[in-house]
């Protein structure tokens, strides 16, 4: 029994690990993330004659799990989750190569924790994801000045809240190359 | 030129066209007010933005997420019949909540109608080897860990697994270790291993704890991949690929000594 569709399954499959992580960034929570990303897959399977063949499918599924997330199961977290994570305990520990960069890290990861949600949200589509403004605000199904708004929002607070590393406090005026 | 705060985003973002930069840049020489914005703006880094919010979840990708998508047809069934486990149920229910009665039978009655419970009660061995199925050569072909990525990444995987494990040399058959994860498998941490052959699709090494006893490496044949497990000391391992079940006993053989030390 053949699925003429499979090629799309495997797609969205390929893309469980970046989904996986999008959707615990949003919840901070293993059982809400994976009810998100079961609802997102599932969303995306009903309406897969939706998405146009060539277009970027990652984009479209994010969307998908942006609109379930903000419109459907956000209110019941409480009701259906564990109560949220410490930052701290939250996420590996992976990459960090010093305990200095590893400290830091963990200052800017409580930081970003205490920002409104919407600013979240943006900071991972945009830095994390690598996506552009525009693809981030049509994730979002927000104003392309909305995403740029929320971000340099967030960069502030950001600002406020994080101790500047001791080296080369301040900003060097950079003039870049080219 | 007055620049506002959308315009330095994407300054500092490196993401503005020449001109623009150019314009952007002659415009902050004289202009304190948004050089100091420019400073606050970049006092945390998109690259520290990144770390911080990039970082793997604590918790692994349950693979059961992919046995679902796999197996979700979109015909909806006749009737649910929520014998499956209470996880799944709640799962559902939920589902059914959110999504609505248009869609939300896709998972929950691929269940009542049997499929997914056979899926339910396979050995993880299978689970694995259904997830493997879906990798192809991009999937991790990008991906080199530096030494203190790979020393970083087997602490964490010797963490979650509670055994010392690191990915065996298996270069003298032409692969290239690429990329160590957690998996879930119901409820069950799976180190995966993942080696790109010379050609073909990856090759992984995955490992669980068991309680069952040893087993010498046995070939087998699931999801159109050939494999080679074996336990040993409370740990199950199994290594599984298009390769030739020959080649991957050999392989496994020369894993399980490099695994014992």
């Amino acid at each position: 029994m053949q699925d003429p569709h499979d090629g799309f399954k495997d797609q969205l499959v390929e893309l469980l690990p970046r989904l996986w992580r999008f959707g615990y960034s949003l919840t901070r929570s293993k059982d809400v993330s994976e009810d998100l990303v079961q609802a997102t897959c599932e969303r995306a399977l009903t309406r897969r004659h939706q998405w146009q063949p060539g277009s970027r499918l990652d984009r479209w599924v994010f969307s998908i799990m942006h609109s379930i997330w903000k419109n459907d199961l956000r209110a019941r977290r409480v009701r259906v989750g564990n109560g949220e994570v410490d930052p701290e305990t939250a996420l590996s520990d992976d990459g960090s190569h010093t305990m200095e960069v590893r400290l830091r890290t963990q200052e800017v990861a409580k930081a970003i924790e205490t920002l409104p949600e919407e600013q979240q949200s943006a900071l991972f589509l945009v830095y994390v994801e690598g996506h552009s403004y525009r693809e981030a605000a049509d994730i979002l199904e927000i104003p392309l000045g909305t995403v740029m708004s929320r971000l340099s929002r967030a960069r502030l607070s950001l600002a406020d809240r994080v101790e500047r590393p001791a080296k080369g406090v301040g900003h060097t005026f950079q003039v870049a190359p080219g | 030129m007055k620049i506002n705060e959308s315009d330095l985003l994407a300054y500092v973002d490196g993401r503005l066209k020449p001109d623009e930069r150019r314009a952007v840049e002659e415009a902050l020489r004289d202009d304190p007010e948004a050089q100091d914005l420019v400073a606050r703006l970049t006092a945390v880094s998109a690259e520290e933005i990144k770390a911080a919010l990039g970082r793997e979840p604590a918790d692994p990708l349950p693979l059961s997420l992919a046995r679902q998508i796999k197996t979700a047809s979109v015909a909806p069934p006749p009737a649910r019949a929520p014998s499956y486990s209470p996880r799944m149920a709640i799962a559902a229910s939920l589902l059914a909540l959110l999504v609505g009665a248009a869609g939300g039978y896709l998972f929950a009655g691929q269940s009542a109608q049997g499929p997914v419970m056979a899926e339910a009660s396979k050995s993880w061995l299978v689970q694995v080897a259904e997830y493997q199925k879906l990798y192809i050569r991009d999937t991790v072909n990008a991906t080199h860990l530096d030494a203190d990525q790979l020393a970083e990444m087997e602490a964490r995987l010797s963490g979650r697994l509670g055994r010392d494990i690191s990915p065996p040399d298996l270069e003298s058959y032409g692969l290239t270790f690429k990329r160590g994860q957690i998996l879930d498998v119901d409820g069950k941490a799976v180190a995966q291993l993942v080696y790109l052959p010379e050609a073909g699709k990856p090759i992984a090494l995955c490992v669980i704890a068991t309680d069952k006893g040893d087993l010498a490496p046995a070939e087998g044949h699931a999801e159109g991949l050939n494999f080679s497990h074996w336990r040993d000391k409370g740990f199950a391992f199994i290594l599984i690929g298009e390769a030739r079940p020959e080649q991957l006993r050999a392989m496994a053989e020369d894993a399980r000594e490099q695994l014992q030390s």
